[in-house]
């Protein structure tokens, strides 16, 4: 079991649309292209950015998972039912996620509208009132020590 | 032009072998380090899908991949090595390092080096460890194959004279076929003088290498440290404070030419 403390790497990442979240939640999956190979492939912690399509929680982090393990495949073989789109044949880094808990509460973003993939830690997203600012207050993250 | 690497610890570590490879790299490249070390668990050849984007990667960025044998006789290690070598042919990597320990610089071991196959002693290079340096270096002299000079070996050996920037330079010089590589790390504070410390002495690596920018060499610098790339990061700001003029030299991008 990972042990989770305040300098824990994490990454903040966009879940753009409605089949990007029903893999996240049914086949606790997410899938980023290769080319972010480097950000994702050191973290434990992926914190999920719901953008405006989210019908209760737009612009809100709303879950946390921890990341189990990663592979390369294929996005067509990830996206079956996606075969013609213009990346279909390139690769993709698809991370195994498990204890996937949403955020209570979700943490709002009423600035930053533009985020993909960002780069932090466990302790600095707990402390975070909205995305964009830091405080001394903290939110609880299950398995990170109070 | 001086590449340098350090061993990485990737989280999390149950990924499949090509995952796990070419994250390495891509780690790797992202931190400008251009020499990659590869646990020999996964230095074994690919499966045929997976082999074409991590052989794209290792060209297009031009990384120089090394895989540290472990503490064994060498007759024991002769299988693995087999394996390791398909493992970089399959990748087209023709500079890439075998490093192996030897434990005793005998007449036994020196004829079962000369007698390797020869696609093995091609990768194959010979890390200083305890032995006397001088002794050492007319060893590798004597079966063919490249030594690789380590500084804290040698400045725990200290011998007489004390000139590790001469034998650097003339065991660099050794490196017919591939660019030198050499060893850097300095002694724990805290632990046996043999262990590695998490912080590499800036002052001696900006010493050996303006003796080999002098000397007209270029070398791979593989960094041991048990914190990899912090070490390499406090090391690379502390040479732009100390002799900013190493920098031009330093390769962490892809957009400086391998050619100086």
């Amino acid at each position: 079991m990972l042990t989770l403390n305040e300098s824990t790497p994490l990454i903040l990442a966009i879940v753009p649309n409605q089949a990007s979240y029903d893999k996240l939640i049914n086949e606790q999956q997410y899938c980023v292209p290769i080319r972010y190979m480097a950000t994702v492939a050191d973290v434990s912690m992926l914190a999920c950015y719901m953008p405006g399509w989210h019908p209760t929680h737009p612009r809100h982090v709303t879950h946390v998972a921890r990341i189990m393990s990663y592979s390369i495949q294929i996005r067509e073989l990830i996206w079956p039912l996606q075969p013609h789109h213009p990346r279909a044949t390139q690769p993709y880094v698809v991370l195994s996620l498990t204890d996937i808990e949403p955020l209570t509460p979700p943490i709002p973003s009423p600035r930053w509208h533009r985020i993909s993939i960002h780069r932090t830690t466990t302790g600095t997203l707990a402390r975070m009132p909205y995305l964009g600012h830091t405080s001394l207050r903290r939110r609880h993250i299950a398995g990170l020590p109070d | 032009m001086f590449r340098f690497g350090c061993a990485l610890q990737l989280q999390p570590q149950h990924s499949d072998q090509p995952s796990q490879l070419y994250a390495r790299c891509a780690v790797a490249c992202h931190h400008g380090l251009r020499v990659v070390r590869i646990p020999p668990a996964l230095a074994s050849p690919l499966p045929a899908h997976a082999t074409a984007y991590v052989r794209e990667y290792v060209q297009q960025h031009r990384l120089r991949l090394v895989v540290h044998a472990p503490f064994a006789h060498i007759s024991q290690l002769i299988p693995d090595m087999a394996t390791w070598v398909s493992f970089f042919q399959q990748l087209g990597c023709a500079d890439a390092v075998i490093i192996c320990h030897v434990p005793q610089l005998d007449a036994p071991t020196a004829t079962l080096l000369k007698r390797l196959d020869p696609t093995i002693r091609h990768y194959l290079a010979l890390e200083h460890t305890h032995h006397a340096p001088d002794r050492f270096g007319a060893f590798t002299a004597q079966v063919g194959i490249p030594p690789i000079f380590d500084w804290q070996h040698y400045h725990q050996a200290a011998p007489w004279p004390y000139t590790p920037d001469r034998t650097l330079c003339e065991w660099a010089a050794r490196w017919v076929t591939r660019r030198p590589l050499w060893h850097m790390s300095s002694a724990s504070a805290h632990g046996s003088p043999t262990q590695h410390g998490t912080v590499v002495d800036s002052s001696v690596v900006i010493w050996l290498l303006r003796s080999l920018r002098t000397s007209g060499h270029v070398c791979d610098i593989e960094i041991e440290s048990p914190a990899g790339i912090a070490a390499w990061t406090r090391l690379r700001r502390e040479i732009q404070h100390k002799a900013p003029e190493l920098i031009p030299f330093i390769q962490s991008g892809d957009t400086h030419a391998d050619t100086q």
